[in-house]
């Protein structure tokens, strides 16, 4: 399985589990319960659902998960009233949604108008005023495309390449008087003042120009090139900080679209003492040059900032060189910093171990150099109130640092919010920097922990496996199961007396086999709950379209049975309920006339008995109007007319193939298909139909199913010289043919006279064509129940023995065969067929029988 | 670098994790707010991932609490919805969320939204 598959696999499981909670969820909202959290709960659902959609592509699904997820979002909040219309109306989405996931699934596309209707409905519901369009916003493109480069601030070896490249710096005095000749730019004129009032750290793009003196220093925009350098003035707000959004990297992004050359403003940084960790004191004029820098991607790096920062993007040549050339006159510090893509190394490696390492001290002295610097007979004062009210260290650092020029504000700055805000900043470096102090727990946790969700508080844990392994499982246990069957075939009376420790360990074998198989089976128990659940919706709407009162009562949800029987289920059982809301509960006005309560109880119930698990669905109805039954049973030809049936097996012929006592195709049961579809399911999955009618009283059918598919319990028969098996749970008991009643019937149909009882005979050797050269006396009869009370009496050559035997389906190995009920490999490499009881006491109806 | 995923989806989840293991980050997972907040209670992290819509504590009450309890100031959150419109994103920023991720999302784009907000 691919990965997507893998990924696609847990998709639709937890889609089934949603659309689950979203029918409970609605089965309790249309009772009137319309808590704020069920609400929620309906629109997560639907929401996860639309998520993992559209991961996949599943654009059907997203389109129409999207409308349905408006409308809920309308309804939580209380914009749109939760009426009964729209309460139907999401319970006939999730119909719909279920269709696109099952379509989903099996790599369909359903038609584009495909809840078109519904969806239609949603969008009104949400936008009365419009025309339909609600809802239908696109969803924003997110495209931020780059290459993992990490950041390096260089500090010191200024970039030879760059420097020539950007080596056109006009004279100080041509800017300064180009500028006086255009001061009443108003458009730039703010941008200027920004400019001229930033208070400094640029770069420098050679250490030796790195000098205080105003003539020698080189200027950012003039140094770029005025006229092909982007400008982008950014001024962090506090929120900035706040969301834990931190400037470094979006500089780091900025890099990565040109290069890059900026200023900070650092006027606004307080004394230390004063000094807030999340306070924006900076500000800074970034300069950007390069051939695929756009106004877009500049905003795409200041997107998660966008209102938490001021930006003023100007293009290539918005900043005139006058006002460039402006900046000269207030520089009398130099930084740099130049950002070279290729020479990045992860910013969580040394840079950062080497940040944390900065000393408080270092950082004092640093702002100092920076913020203090150029402009001295402004700052002066400040930075000597400042030095007052620091430790000397501090003082002493600053003083030192006052001539060290080539210094990089971005280090700068996130050294000062790393050792400011040592807890918050550090945390996510501390990983590269064994010196800080949260270093050490957290690599013993990174040791500990590798993936796991939080550690666990309910009692019952649990882990998720892919269904492919447990059947994996399953199926060796099979196997290992038969090979324990055929050691113990093997043990004559002479191994026995001989090797009785082999006989006794050949036993445990048995029995601890035994246990294996029940552990692994009882993993793939599951609650049959999943599928009741499904069925009182289904009755209200049968209620609410035929107008009768039905109310459903549900007995034994919790029952398991394995997973595949539970898949199986669901189709068969809703048609059994749809049969007994359509044809076994009356009308309000034919229950009342019959005394009885006006509302109609269908009782739905599952039990375990013995090896199978019984699922009953009964209701107080009618009961099977058998005449009819039978009428249309002759006129079809479900039966020969001279047949005269009991009551019961009258019942049962709405299994038939064919058979449909509805006179005309009703909207709810008579979908074309009849109720053989529910015995043919059913038996597809092992299990048995049966129904008992009490007219004027209700109708009961009773589905008898395995508790697992993998393994059956077996007496294994021979006919003709060939093995055949006949599941344990139908034999009710052994006779030797010799000493058995036989009689026939007017017909010439075999019958088997016993305690009284006549019951049907199939010779198996006759019924699949075989020889057998077995004296009829030395045969013998297998009586078996092959549903409810009826009997089939099989008569076979030999008896041979009880064992278990893993189930091989015939039709996937081979083809469906009539009065086969599958295939199983034997002990000693034999193939033995599986009989099928019931199908062959059903003989008459299979037609295609040999 | 570790990263905290939070979604109520399991889908969601495991593809987040697949990504990200895929690109040699650890992923530590939750599914709900109230078990993010457990994990960051007891790991260390470097980044966080997390849905709006979930039980039991939504993403922006998570969130929420993450900035309130002092230690989480500075770590990046990212949410991830499939939330087009745009008051749901700025409920989360607003609650301190970093940056955002629109379900459904391209691998390449999550790391690279991921390495844009971490250090």
């Amino acid at each position: 399985m691919s990965e997507l598959d893998e990924f696609k696999a847990t998709y639709f499981d937890e889609c089934s589990e949603l659309l689950i909670e979203l029918e409970e969820q609605f089965v309790a909202i249309e009772e009137g319960d319309q808590d704020t959290e069920r609400l929620n709960a309906v629109f997560r659902a639907i929401h996860s659902i639309k998520g993992g959609a559209g991961a996949f592509g599943f654009q059907g699904l997203v389109g129409f998960a999207h409308s349905f997820e408006t409308l809920l979002d309308f309804v939580r909040d209380g914009r749109v009233e939760l009426t009964e219309d729209v309460i139907k109306l999401c319970i006939r989405s999730i119909d719909l949604v279920a269709d696109f996931v099952t379509a989903a699934q099996e790599n369909r596309e359903l038609g584009a108008d495909y809840g078109a209707d519904e969806k239609r409905q949603f969008d009104e519901l949400c936008n009365p005023d419009a025309d339909g369009e609600a809802g239908e916003e696109d969803p924003e493109d997110f495209d931020i495309e780059f290459t993992p480069v990490m950041v390096e601030v260089d500090s010191s070896d200024a970039d030879a390449e760059q420097s020539d490249e950007f080596e056109e710096s006009p004279l100080e005095e041509d800017l300064n008087a180009a500028l006086m000749d255009n001061v009443d730019d108003s458009d730039h004129e703010a941008l200027a003042e920004e400019i001229a009032n930033a208070d400094v750290v640029f770069e420098s793009d050679n250490p030796a120009t790195a000098d205080h003196s105003d003539e020698e220093s080189d200027i950012d925009a003039a140094d770029m090139g005025a006229s092909d350098c982007w400008c982008v003035v950014f001024t962090p707000l506090p929120a900035l900080y706040e969301r834990a959004n931190d400037p470094l990297l979006l500089f780091r992004e900025m890099a990565i679209i040109g290069e890059t050359k900026m200023r900070a403003n650092l006027r606004e940084i307080p004394p230390l003492q004063d000094f807030e960790p999340f306070q924006p004191y900076c500000s800074w004029t970034i300069y950007l040059k390069g051939d695929d820098v756009t106004e877009e991607r500049i905003r795409e790096v200041f997107e998660f900032v966008e209102g938490d920062c001021e930006i003023e993007i100007t293009p290539p040549g918005g900043i005139s060189e006058q006002q460039a050339a402006h900046l000269v006159g207030d520089i009398s510090a130099t930084s740099k910093v130049v950002v070279k893509p290729d020479e990045m190394t992860p910013a969580t490696d040394e840079p950062a171990a080497g940040e944390s390492e900065v000393s408080f001290a270092d950082l004092a002295g640093e702002l100092g150099v920076k913020g203090l610097g150029e402009a001295e007979e402004e700052q002066a004062p400040e930075a000597s109130s400042s030095d007052d009210e620091t430790p000397s260290a501090v003082a002493d650092e600053i003083k030192q640092k006052q001539g060290d020029d080539s210094m990089d504000a971005e280090a700068m700055l996130s050294d000062l919010l790393d050792e400011e805000e040592p807890k918050a900043k550090a945390a996510p470096q501390t990983d590269a920097s064994p010196a800080a102090p949260k270093a050490p727990p957290a690599a013993a946790a990174a040791n500990k922990i590798t993936q796991s969700k939080a550690p666990d508080k309910s009692p019952v844990q649990s882990i998720r496996v892919d269904l492919d392994k447990v059947d994996r499982v399953v199926n060796m246990v099979g196997e290992l199961v038969i090979t324990q069957s055929m050691l113990t075939q093997q043990m004559d009376e002479t191994l026995r007396e001989k090797y009785q420790e082999l006989v006794r360990g050949i036993e445990v074998l048995a029995q601890t086999t035994r246990g294996l198989q029940d552990s692994v089976m009882a993993i793939r128990a599951q609650p049959v709950k999943s599928v009741f659940s499904r069925m009182p919706r289904l009755v209200r709407e049968l209620a609410t379209k035929t107008g009768k009162k039905i109310k459903l009562e549900m007995v034994g949800e919790q029952t398991e049975i394995d997973k595949t029987v539970i898949e199986q289920l669901s189709d068969p059982l809703t048609h059994m309920i749809r049969n007994s809301a359509d044809h076994g509960v009356e009308s309000v006005e034919k229950r009342i006339a019959r005394g009885k309560p006006e509302q109609g109880t269908i009782r739905l119930s599952a039990e375990q008995a013995g090896g199978n698990i019984l699922i009953i669905v009964e209701d107080d109805g009618a009961g099977i109007n058998r005449e009819r039954v039978l009428d249309i049973a002759r006129e079809r030809g479900v039966i020969q007319p001279e047949q005269n049936p009991s009551d019961e097996q009258i019942d049962n012929l709405i299994f038939a193939p064919g058979f449909s006592t509805a006179t005309e195709v009703s909207d709810i049961s008579g979908r074309g298909v009849g109720m053989d579809v529910v015995l043919s399911n059913i038996k597809k999955i092992g299990g048995s139909v049966h129904v008992r009618s009490h007219p004027g009283r209700g109708t009961r059918m009773t589905l008898r199913l395995p508790l697992t598919l993998a393994v059956l319990d077996v007496m294994l028969v021979s006919v003709a010289g060939c093995p055949y098996v006949v599941p344990l749970s139908s034999i009710v008991e052994t006779i030797q043919a010799g000493k058995a009643d036989f009689g026939k019937t007017p017909s010439g149909a075999r019958l088997l006279s016993i305690r009284g009882e006549y019951v049907q005979v199939a010779d198996l050797a006759t019924r699949f064509a075989m020889h057998t050269t077995a004296e009829e006396k030395d045969r013998f009869v297998v009586l078996c129940e092959a549903d409810g009370s009826s009997k089939i009496a099989l008569v076979v050559d030999e008896i041979i023995g009880q064992q278990q035997v893993v189930i091989k389906s015939l039709e996937e190995n081979y083809e469906r065969i009539d009065g086969i009920a599958g295939g199983t490999i034997l002990g000693d490499g034999q193939v033995a067929l599986i009989v099928d009881v019931q199908g062959l006491k059903a003989g008459p109806n299979h037609r295609n029988a040999a | 670098m570790r990263v905290l995923t939070v979604d109520d989806s399991r889908t969601i989840l495991a593809m987040l994790q697949h990504t990200l293991a895929g690109a040699g980050y650890e992923v530590l997972q939750a599914e709900n707010g109230q078990e993010g907040l457990d994990v960051l209670q007891n790991e260390s992290v470097d980044v966080v991932i997390t849905d709006i819509n979930m039980p039991i504590m939504d993403g922006i009450e998570f969130i929420k609490n993450v900035r309130a309890s002092g230690k989480h100031q500075s770590l990046p959150i990212l949410i991830l919805t499939t939330e087009t419109s745009q008051d749901k994103r700025d409920q989360g920023r607003a609650a301190g969320g970093t940056g955002w991720i629109v379900k459904p999302f391209d691998p390449d784009k999550l790391l690279s939204v991921i390495k844009k907000v971490s250090h």
